[in-house]
């Protein structure tokens, strides 16, 4: 039989290291497995700042349990820190630094002449306007990442 | 699914409305190939071009400090006029192939 003692501190270990695996978890998973699954939530980004939360309040439980168990408190704190490190960043990325693009009137205006240029495309072929006249066009500025 | 690959499952659907897809990125065309994309995916290196329409996000790139696009896509008619433009507020969100689709039909 397990002793009170080795249980509580299993217990605290769970919750420590529970707590920084999900918050970093949440907040990788944004940029490398939710972009391939799902757009919505790729473009809310909520439900990965809500599961880092999770991480944060084990983390966070992990402290009391060290602290009532008067062991393991350093890496508990450590891991509170972590987990609200990864999740503050990652709300951060979705909702401030990600909305610090330029001005949107500087843009084109709508019923202004495209203006033409040559370009290569990715076979190497410079395109431009003037080879899909009499088509109308999407034209995408593209970003990259996803 | 990324934005790009987004538009190519409905490119049908935009040549049919009697559309091309014309996308712009600031990568080399050697990445733009291994994308495999079946319309044209234009390399803008220095952002001439974005500079041109407004839309260069100078040096946004960590690091390289490169110009990257903001995303943006515009409609244009026939005779090469700007009809329409979406303009993303952050760059995380790209338009949808289906809203490009419902305003190809509108205008």
């Amino acid at each position: 039989m397990r002793t009170p003692d080795a249980r509580s501190s299993r217990r605290v270990a769970w919750l420590v290291w529970g707590g920084i695996l999900l918050s970093g978890f949440a907040m990788a998973s944004y940029f490398l497995i939710i972009p391939r699954i799902s757009v919505a939530l790729r473009d809310s980004g909520n439900a990965n700042i809500a599961l880092g939360g999770v991480g944060v309040i084990m983390s966070l439980a992990g402290v009391a349990a060290a602290w009532r168990a008067a062991r393991g408190l350093k890496l508990a704190v450590f891991s509170l820190l972590a987990s609200v490190g990864f999740t503050g960043a990652l709300a951060y990325y979705v909702h401030g630094l990600s909305y610090q693009v330029p001005a949107p009137e500087q843009v084109i205006a709508v019923g202004t002449a495209a203006p033409d240029f040559g370009l290569k495309d990715q076979e190497g072929v410079e395109k431009s306007l003037v080879d899909f006249a009499s088509k109308r066009l999407i034209l995408v500025f593209f970003r990259g990442h996803w | 699914m990324s934005e790009l690959q987004g538009l190519q499952t409905r490119y049908d659907d935009f040549r049919k409305a009697g559309a091309e897809i014309l996308a712009i990125s600031s990568s080399p065309s050697e990445k733009h190939r291994a994308m495999g994309l079946a319309f044209p995916v234009l390399s803008d290196p220095d952002g001439t071009v974005m500079r041109a329409y407004g839309v260069e996000h100078p040096g946004a790139l960590p690091f390289t400090r490169m110009s990257v696009a903001r995303p943006a896509e515009l409609i244009l008619d026939e005779n090469r006029v700007v009809r329409k433009r979406f303009i993303a507020e952050n760059w995380r969100v790209r338009e949808r192939p289906e809203r490009l689709l419902d305003e190809l039909a509108r205008i």
